[in-house]
Formats: C-alpha cells, structure tokens, sequence
C-alpha cells in the first residue's frame, strides 16, 4: 500500500494533466491553472522541508561535537538570522505588511550584504574552474576538442570589444585566416594525392582569397565592399550550426522528456518514492 | 609547503587586506565600517567577497566560513521567499483572508470556494509532505511527492511536445535554395549555404542521437558530421558560460575596488 498508493495517484494526476491539455472545456481548462498554484505551494512547502532537514542534520552535528561543527554553527547562524528577519520582516518601514524587499528592511540588506556577495562570488569563482578544467579536459586533442575550442574562442572574442576591434584594424583577416586555413589543407591534399579534394578545397581556397584582394581593391580606390567581421560571423555561428545543434539537442531532449513522463504515469519509473525502508 | 605554512600565509594576506583599509578609512580615502550601517555592510560583504576568493589559492578557514554561511543564508532565503510568496498569499490567504489581511498582506478578500477547497488540499499535502522530517511513518510524504510527479510528468508531456519538438521542426523545414533576383545565377549563395547547414545539420546531429543503428558507412559519416555541429553549439554555450562567470568576476571586482575600496572612481 506504501507505494500503491502513490503509484496510483501519480497515474491520476498525469492522466488528468494529459485530458486537460486536449479538452479545452471545463473543468479540465481551470485545472492546469490551480495544480500549477498546487504545484508553487507544495514547491514552498519542500523549501521548508529542505530548511528543516538542514537544521535537523547541522543541529545533531552541533549537539554531537562532531569534527567541522564550528562550520555548522555558522550554518545555523546564518540560516535562523535570515529566517528571523525575513519571517517578522524586521526593520521594514511599516510593520510586517510591508514588501518583503522594502527599502530598509534587513532582510533586503542580509540579501545585498551577504546573499549577493556571497553568491555572486562563489559562481564568479567557476571562471578559474571552468577555464583549468576546459584546458585539461579539451587541450585541442583531437579535431571535435579544436573545433569546440575555436567556436568558444571566436563567440569569447566576438562578444567583446576586442573582436570588434580586430576586424575593424585589420579588415578582410577573417578571409586571409580561413583562405590560408584552406591553402594548407589542399597542400595536404596535394601531398596525400587525394586529387578530388584538393579540387574542392583549392577552389573555395582560391575564390575566399581573390574575393578578398578584390575586395582591398575596391576599398583601396574609395568603393564599398563587405568584408567579414568576427560579430558577424559570431552572429551566424548563433543564428545557424549553433541553432542546429542547439534544435536537435531540444529535440532529443523532448523525446527523452514524453519517454520519462509515460514511464512516470505508468508507474514503470519508481525511482521518485526511495526505498522500502522508508 | 606544509598545511600550517599555507593555512598562515592565507591568515596573513587578509590580515595585510585588513590593516590597508583600515588605514586607508583611516585617512578618509574610504568610509569606514563605523561610519555608517550600509558601510559596514560594505566591509562585511568585502570580506565574503575576499574569503571565497581565498580558495583559488587553497582551502582555508575564511572560505569555509563563508561557504557554511552561504548554505544557511540561503537556505534560509529561499524558506523566507517560499513562505511570504506562495504559502501566505496563494494558501492561507485563500483560507482565512480576513486575518490574513489584516495582520500579514493584502490579498483578495472574496475566495471562490473551489479555491478555498484547493487550498486546503494544499495545506493538507504540504502537511504530508513536512512528515517527511518526522521520526517515523515518512513514507506518507509520498502522496504529496506523487501529485506532483503527476503534474509535473502529465503537464511536461504536452508542453515539451509543443515547445521542443513541433516549434523546433517546423522552423527548421525550409527551401535549401533561396532565389535572389541579382545575385549569380539567380541564387542567393550565403542563404543556401546557411539553410543547407541549419537543415543538414540538423538532421546530422539528430543521426548521431540515433543510436538503433550502427554508425559506420555513410551513417557514421553523417553521424560525424553531426558531432561537429554538436561540438560548435557547445563551444559557443561554454563561451557564454566563461563570459558570464568573467562578468560576474568582474563585478566582484569593481565592488572590491570601485564600492569599497574607493581607489578608483565610478
């Protein structure tokens, strides 16, 4: 009955979900609206939950003497000041009806002086992570790591001044950069007698650098000509293989998603209720 | 180095952090943390601020007390927003809104009884769900567990169906050749290209998920493909990752030296 019970009512509940997005009439349309404040409340209810095993957990550790529970007296210091002064909402400028952020209010200061820093510091430390970690995990080891690499490399550089700068100093050194790119995969190519290729590579080589001196040309003599610049070509990583993958990634992402939700409200998943010996 | 030679150099260098702004609101380059309370929340958030930055160079004691006071903080804030945002007004302002309104928020006098019902199948389902911290019988905080598995499992598989699959495969059904009217040979080359890699890649990243069969041929060929479209839509989040942290190291920084320290101008 322990985990009949909730199998059944999951199947329910999932079933109810599923008519109310098929049949727009009531009472199915009013339900997704107030099992969506259900679901908000009961959100608000396991916040309490997650603060109360918290002070259940550091408060034992603290009772017990245990090694580090100088660190969860800080816990708990910290954890029941801002319950305090968030619950009474002291220091507000009218009582406790006033907005939970009201000016003046400590419990807006706690969050400027503390929460903020705190947290805005600690996800500013994952920079240094990010960038030691990348470099030992990726290092251009093989073509897919370099290819990562560089789209990084170019969105990092496009999507700050320096990018900008770069290509308006030195127009047409996108063109000169990837035609020589190209050049030199044609001479590998040409020493690997792999003719078929060297056609292909060697004409878009060929053609991206003539149009690129044809282009310095036309500048030369005062006309217009659209050279790449590292935004734009930013913009069409984002707006065309970034959006591609990013498709197909959403894409096996909602079948993996309509899968887990059928093995939710079937009940074959059960992973969501623990143990027996709850 | 051992432990007690890094542990001090830590302890020195904020110690030596310390002396300098205390000399420098000394001489009135800063505000000082008596001052005012906002500037001894500055001082106190400068201090955080420094602690965690500590732990680049090791673990020390200023980083842990700053990381168990960011676990209690936080967990404390999120239990304050939870309770003043969704409980107060959305449960118990729909069961007793006159007390509610007179001693803790405005909200609706006048509650419909189906709601008034909702709310107290929440109150009901919360109270389940709060079992779970009591010593024996935890296995009720299921019920609450399983309502919400239903919705978020019976919701999801619509939404998701609608918002990342039709929305996302009917955008991407385009022509493979744009005409242009003055371009060479009447096509617009740059649109061709582009709508050729968004569709084939598209459908090369969606084969490298496609795992029933084997990818070997022309299949592993494509699949290939698709692993380096796959491979440019990752490094441009983790580019955008790694901007966003430097941003907010950035920000950091300007509080340390813009805010607190006073050593450069706003």
């Amino acid at each position: 009955m322990r985990r009949q019970i909730p199998l059944l009512i999951t199947f329910a509940v999932g079933v109810i979900m599923l008519f109310e997005a098929f049949i727009p009439h009531p009472p199915f349309d009013q339900l997704n609206e107030s099992l969506s404040i259900t679901f908000d409340v009961l959100a608000a209810f396991a916040f309490v939950l997650g603060g109360g095993n918290l002070a259940k957990i550091h408060l034992s550790k603290i009772s017990r003497s245990e090694p580090g529970w100088g660190y969860s007296a800080v816990t708990m210091a910290g954890f029941f000041l801002m319950l305090a002064i968030g619950l009474f909402k002291v220091g507000g400028p009218s009582g406790i009806k006033h907005a939970l952020e009201a000016e003046g209010s400590w419990f807006q200061a706690a969050y400027d002086y503390c929460f903020l820093p705190l947290s805005a510091t600690t996800f500013s430390l994952l920079a240094f992570f990010v960038a030691s970690a990348s470099y030992r995990a990726f290092r251009a080891k093989n073509r897919e790591a370099t290819l990562l690499l560089i789209a990084a490399l170019i969105i990092l550089l496009g999507r700050t001044l320096v990018g900008t700068a770069l290509t308006e100093t030195l127009p047409g050194s996108l063109e000169l950069l990837f035609g020589a790119l190209l050049a030199y995969l044609a001479w590998e190519q040409f020493r690997s007698k792999r003719w078929i290729s060297l056609s292909l590579i060697g004409t878009v080589a060929a053609f991206v650098l003539a149009r690129t001196l044809y282009g310095y040309l036309i500048l030369a003599g005062g006309g217009d000509f659209y050279l790449l610049t590292v935004p734009d070509l930013v913009n069409w990583i984002m707006v065309v293989p970034q959006l591609a993958g990013q498709r197909a990634i959403m894409i096996g992402i909602c079948l993996g998603i309509i899968s887990m939700s059928l093995r939710l409200i079937l009940g074959v998943e059960r992973s969501y209720l623990g143990s027996d010996n709850d | 180095m051992n432990e007690q030679t890094r542990r001090f150099l830590v302890v020195g260098a904020v110690g030596l952090v310390v002396v300098f702004a205390l000399v420098w609101s000394a001489l009135g380059q800063m505000e000082g943390f008596w001052v005012s309370g906002s500037a001894l929340g500055a001082w106190f958030a400068a201090f955080l601020t420094l602690s965690i930055l500590s732990f680049l160079y090791d673990d020390n004691p200023f980083y842990r007390f700053a990381e168990s006071l960011f676990i209690g903080v936080s967990a404390g804030y999120w239990m304050v927003q939870g309770i003043w945002q969704q409980l107060i007004p959305n449960m118990l302002g729909r069961l007793a809104p006159g007390f509610v309104n007179e001693h803790l928020a405005q909200v609706p006098l006048e509650v419909d009884p189906v709601d008034r019902g909702m709310a107290l199948v929440q109150l009901v389902l919360g109270c389940l769900l709060l079992w779970r911290l009591a010593p024996k019988g935890t296995w009720i905080a299921r019920w609450p567990l399983a309502v919400i598995v239903g919705w978020a499992a019976g919701t999801n598989l619509t939404r998701y169906l609608v918002s990342d699959f039709t929305k996302q495969v009917s955008p991407a059904l385009i022509p493979l050749v744009e005409p242009s009217q003055t371009a060479f040979l009447g096509i617009d080359w740059i649109g061709t290209l582009t709508a050729l890699v968004t569709v084939f890649g598209l459908l090369a990243a969606l084969i490298y998920f496609f795992f029933s069969v084997e990818h070997k041929g022309f299949l592993g060929q494509v699949s290939r493909g698709g692993i380096w479209i796959l491979m440019i839509t990752f490094g441009a989040a983790f580019g955008y990752t790694v901007m966003g942290r430097i941003a907010l190291l950035v920000g950091r920084m300007e509080f340390l030296f813009v805010d607190w320290l006073q050593v450069i101008g706003p």
